[in-house]
């Protein structure tokens, strides 16, 4: 990849270092006494949040609009396959490698964000089999058998895992054959999968979706529990959430691949099955990590099965990272995407953000990120331990993100 | 390969005690070196007699030749008047022609009056020499390069380069140093380099406008450098690294960016000892370094010993420590400071900075007029600052009109400096004596006060200072006896420096000359008042503990009198604890304190009264600490604590300060085991 991740000197910063760390820290602390006192009961309404928007709702799901958007997206897919296979294997001359990690992967954080979970319209697997059950007359939702409970998200972590290690972790993560081999097995995997199981394989099973879900809680908009899009705070989307299978091991994902990719910057591990590891480990330390603190406030609260009950609150801490870490990156891929698909001889600007604005989005970012998860976490608190434990069961996950934020401000701005 | 007077930006992330980060454009790499086995002698000045050879180097017509010499004294005219007659038959137009014309060891070189340019070591290399596959730096600004590159290309870096030649003794024969100028015009790093040139003397002339050193001796085992001058440098008027059997003699140093005189990597002969010391590896006496930002500076400058020397109107006159990566010798150790005067060492460069004019290339940025870029964080204001050192004694120096402090002792653990040994990190700032120094004192007797005598950043052990020191921080030092090695009181070992002290050390940390940053919230490079971070620190922590307090105080305590008294005390105690942040050489934080710490053990009490057992007992230790800390500052440096109590109150505090915010903040929802008022249990949902 040409641009490295991460905000660079902390010299970018419009404030020394020490100051967004402390700042960040405090913002944190202060939120988790504020919510204390000013927020004593459950206040969230989850998927039962929201102003209805019965037009929008009425546009989304026009089967013109889907199926614009599906055959949109299919039509780039094979304009990018078709572009690809024509140019050599190299990150300079091929769109492959910026389409992908530029375009998809890390635009994908930001239309999330800006518009729900946008890739269950656009997913092109889905397209095909929507198109396949309907050739052969069937309901794409069924499929042989139902979903098994037990497999919850594990597919999708999996996925997850797999595609961030291709990006951070082997040989050659822009080699376009590479990236084909990848986008090959897995649209197999889960093609067969939507098979089996029918189309309800995707919003557990395919990390792409659930990765957009997830972010996609945060937007400003989304669709109600009785079906209908509407307009809600990111807290509410959030809420939305229920625990499952698998779901803790999915934003953990997200959150140790930042991680590790800011270490990395730091401490080169040197090779592919050292790095192996290193990912591993990081995810590990993350799941352990914020499954201890949700376990302790679960004891503290005198309540059991908590490590489920707040993982939705790892969600905005995850899509701050995410921000901070790709927002450049993102800038200068997606020109070097365009320019290359095209054949332009346009030269790529990856410096177009300022660097003073593109730190101070970057810690805004974290810092933002933090206090989401600390509130939501306070709003799940109030709602599952007695009032009098409340605070005190919170404390655990409270310490966490203080210690996250310090770690996660201080590798961004050494990486 | 040797990074001199860098620090990794792993380090700067993890950022602790950095009071002295380099910045990339002031970076110097240089190739692994080893220090020299001690064999050498100090050479001795050799007359023209008593030379193997002599060489005569001149540069100038003869009109202009003799309008130099004209006002000298006749004997030293007629001399003068001599050489040059010889240098039209056989002598040579550069230093440098001279340099490679040597042949035995033991052979003078002198240089009549006049300005070499050394025209033939400024171009850029060409050829091969532009294509070495060595390592780039700094910016890509310049390689590092080894020893037989530096004699394949002899000009890559150096205007003019003495390497592994012997007892060469290179002097002018001007009447004073003025009267021979070396000019590097800053078309290189170095403007004289003797490397691995045992036995080099270097006598009366000047050396100056260079991107690093005016003069550079490197892996040396013998040199003097006498009655020199080395100014307007982007880094150092003399830098001598990997030396040994090194003298400094009545050298001068002004307008260099970093110090003017720098011993670094002094050999380390001494490392082994404690207090008694056979020989020292570097001396430097009656030298007059001023219009620096540091007079003197001493990464690793062990076993140094410099007396009688004057450190003036400098940013600091001193520095020596213990913060750059890969310096042998590392940490700093055993110098000698005695009979010195080190004074008004108050000029601030960094405004310098601010207005762009260390943005400029170097030879339009004025050093001439005094211009000078500051190429580290450093406190102007300061006589002699120590950022790790041990073992160094420094006596009856004169020490005066330093505005912000005279000594300055603080901690870099090892890590800073690449070392990541658990058990190395704190092997800096110990054993340190200041003993019979005059502080406030002009050797005429009269009153030139500094701002502090001393400031200590309370980390290491055995270190101690004179009774009769005056203003200090920490107000009670820990006293020394009559010799280095006895004291008269009790001694501390503290891991770390307080909570503010440190955050205040790392903000400044991050001052960059290349990047033009100064840093937000340092006091030493202009921030006054709420703009200090120190400042901004206990404010926001004087208002949690304020607030946390004031709502405990409402939900649970406002009936009881006493409480009520305590808390408008201890909120007074609050505000005066902000306000006199400033005043740390004096007794008012710790009475603000201690006012704070009273409030809260009231606080304490009056909880257990209600049934609150566990926040009573936490708030009486959370106040006792308080308590504990106002006689820490005040009184007497507790020994045996490995930290300060502010670090107790710290931690203490944040347990506290959540665990008062849950206290109050329940008691509108759930029923409550205290007394507390009717109104509120109503308050409570069912």
């Amino acid at each position: 990849m040409i641009v490295a991740h991460g905000t660079g000197p902390g010299h970018d910063l419009p404030v020394p270092l020490f100051y967004a760390v402390a700042g960040g820290a405090l913002a944190v602390f202060v939120t988790f006494l504020a919510v204390g006192v000013l927020w004593p009961e459950s206040r969230l309404r989850g998927a039962a949040a929201g102003r209805a928007l019965p037009g929008l709702t009425r546009f989304v799901d026009a089967s013109a609009t889907r199926w614009t958007l599906r055959l949109v997206t299919m039509a780039f897919t094979v304009a990018v396959v078709v572009r690809g296979s024509m140019l050599p294997d190299n990150a300079h001359a091929n769109p492959v490698p910026s389409v992908v990690y530029g375009v998809f992967w890390v635009g994908l954080v930001f239309a999330s964000l800006a518009l729900g979970p946008v890739w269950r319209l656009l997913n092109p697997l889905r397209t095909v089999h929507a198109t396949a059950t309907r050739l052969l007359g069937r309901d794409p939702r069924n499929g042989v058998v139902p979903l098994p409970q037990w497999i919850g998200y594990w597919p999708a972590a999996i996925g997850l895992f797999v595609f961030v290690w291709m990006e951070l972790v082997s040989f050659d993560p822009d080699s376009v054959v590479g990236l084909a081999r990848f986008f090959t097995i897995y649209a197999i995997v889960h093609l067969a999968g939507a098979a089996v199981f029918g189309s309800g394989w995707f919003d557990r099973g395919d990390a792409f979706e659930v990765f957009s879900d997830l972010i996609g809680r945060l937007a400003f908009i989304g669709r109600r529990s009785d079906g209908v899009i509407a307009l809600r705070g990111p807290l509410n989307g959030l809420d939305s959430l229920r625990p499952a299978t698998g779901l803790v091991a999915v934003v953990c994902v997200m959150l140790a691949s930042t991680a590790y990719d800011s270490v990395t910057a730091l401490w080169d591990y040197g090779t592919v099955n050292a790095g192996t590891v290193g990912l591993l480990v990081a995810v590990t330390c993350v799941i352990v990590l914020y499954s201890f603190a949700a376990k302790l406030a679960g004891i503290v609260g005198k309540r059991g099965r908590t490590v489920g009950a707040f993982v939705h609150s790892l969600i905005p801490i995850a899509a701050g990272y995410l921000i901070a870490h790709y927002l450049a990156y993102l800038v200068a891929e997606s020109q070097r995407a365009a320019v290359l698909m095209v054949g332009s001889p346009a030269t790529v600007n990856e410096k177009l953000l300022p660097a003073g604005l593109l730190a101070t989005i970057q810690v805004g970012a974290i810092v933002t990120g933090h206090v989401l998860g600390v509130v939501a976490a306070h709003d799940r608190a109030v709602r599952l331990f007695e009032p009098r434990v409340a605070i005190a069961g919170q404390t655990p996950m409270m310490v966490l993100m203080v210690v996250v934020t310090i770690t996660g401000l201080t590798l961004l701005a050494s990486g | 390969m040797i990074r001199l007077r860098t620090v990794s930006a792993a380090a700067a992330a993890a950022g602790i005690t950095l009071t002295m980060v380099a910045p990339g454009a002031a970076a110097h790499d240089e190739r692994d070196v080893i220090l020299p086995d001690g064999t050498g002698t100090v050479p001795e000045y050799r007359s023209e007699a008593e030379a193997a050879d002599v060489l005569i180097v001149c540069d100038a017509d003869e009109a202009e030749f003799a309008e130099r010499i004209a006002n000298f004294p006749a004997d030293l005219r007629r001399r003068n008047e001599a050489y040059f007659e010889q240098c039209q038959q056989d002598g040579y137009e550069s230093i440098q022609a001279a340099v490679d014309a040597v042949t035995e060891p033991g052979t003078n070189i002198y240089i009549l009056p006049g300005v070499y340019l050394e025209e033939a070591g400024r171009p850029e290399p060409t050829g091969e020499c532009a294509n070495l596959d060595r390592p780039w730096v700094d910016g890509d600004s310049y390689q590092i390069l080894e020893f037989v590159d530096q004699l394949q290309c002899p000009h890559n870096q150096n205007l003019i380069v003495v390497l592994d030649v012997d007892d060469l003794q290179i002097e002018g024969t001007g009447a004073e140093p003025g009267d021979v100028v070396i000019d590097a015009g800053y078309t290189k790093l170095n403007g004289l380099r003797a490397d691995n040139s045992e036995g080099i003397y270097l006598k009366n002339f000047t050396a100056q406008q260079t991107t690093f050193n005016a003069v550079y001796i490197l892996e040396t085992d013998g040199f003097v450098i006498d009655d020199v001058i080395g100014r307007w440098n982007d880094e150092y008027g003399f830098l001598t690294f990997a030396v040994d059997h090194g003298l400094y003699t009545d050298c001068e140093a002004y307008g260099n960016g970093d110090s003017g005189i720098y011993p670094g990597s002094a050999s380390n002969i001494n490392e082994d000892r404690e207090y008694e010391v056979d020989r020292y590896s570097v001396e430097i006496t009656e030298c007059y370094s001023h219009h620096n930002l540091l007079g003197y500076s001493g990464t690793a400058g062990d076993s140094v010993w410099a007396h009688d020397n004057d450190f003036s109107e400098n940013s600091v006159g001193v520095a020596m420590d213990s913060l750059f990566p890969d310096h042998p010798g590392l940490p700093q150790n055993h110098a000698l400071f005695e009979n010195n005067l080190i004074y008004d060492n108050n000029v601030d460069y960094y405004d310098y900075v601010r207005d762009g004019t260390c943005a400029k290339p170097s030879e339009q940025r004025g050093y001439q007029d005094g211009v000078v870029c500051p190429a580290i964080g450093v406190p102007p204001g300061t006589g002699l600052l120590t950022a790790g050192g041990n073992y160094n004694v420094f006596r009856d120096n004169f020490v005066y009109g330093n505005d912000y402090t005279g000594f300055l002792l603080l901690h870099p653990p090892a890590f800073v400096r690449g070392d990541y040994t658990f058990t190395n990190q704190w092997d800096t700032s110990n054993h340190n004596t200041y003993i019979g120094n005059a502080f406030g004192l002009t050797p005429e007797g009269t009153d030139s006060p500094n701002g502090l005598d001393v400031w200590w950043d309370g980390q290491g052990v055995q270190n101690c200072w004179q009774s009769d020191t005056g203003n200090s921080v920490p107000l009670r030092l820990p006293a020394c006896g009559d010799e280095p090695g006895e004291f008269t009181g009790p001694q501390t070992a503290r891991l770390f420096a307080e909570p503010a002290t440190l955050a205040s050390l790392y903000v400044c940390g991050e001052y960059s000359l290349g990047d033009a940053y100064i840093p937000a919230g340092c006091e030493w490079l202009g921030a006054e008042g709420i703009g200090r971070v120190d400042v901004q620190l206990t404010l926001a922590s004087s208002v949690l503990v304020g607030l946390a307090g004031l709502l405990l105080w409402w939900r649970r305590l406002r009936h009881a009198r006493v409480a009520t008294i305590a808390t408008g005390v201890g909120v007074l105690g609050l505000v005066m604890n902000v306000l006199v942040v400033p005043l740390w050489h004096t007794v008012l934080p710790a009475i603000a304190i201690a006012i704070i710490g009273g409030w809260l053990v009231v606080l304490g009490i009056e909880l257990r009264k209600t049934g609150r057992s566990g926040l009573g007992w936490l708030t009486i230790v959370f106040g006792l600490l308080g308590l504990l800390h106002a006689i820490d500052k005040a009184i007497v440096m507790l020994p045996w604590i490995p930290l300060s109590p502010a670090w107790f109150r710290f931690l203490v505090g944040i347990v506290w300060v959540v665990w008062a915010v849950a206290a109050s903040a329940r008691g509108r929802q759930a029923g409550d085991e205290s007394s507390a008022p009717a109104k509120d249990a109503a308050a409570q949902p069912a």
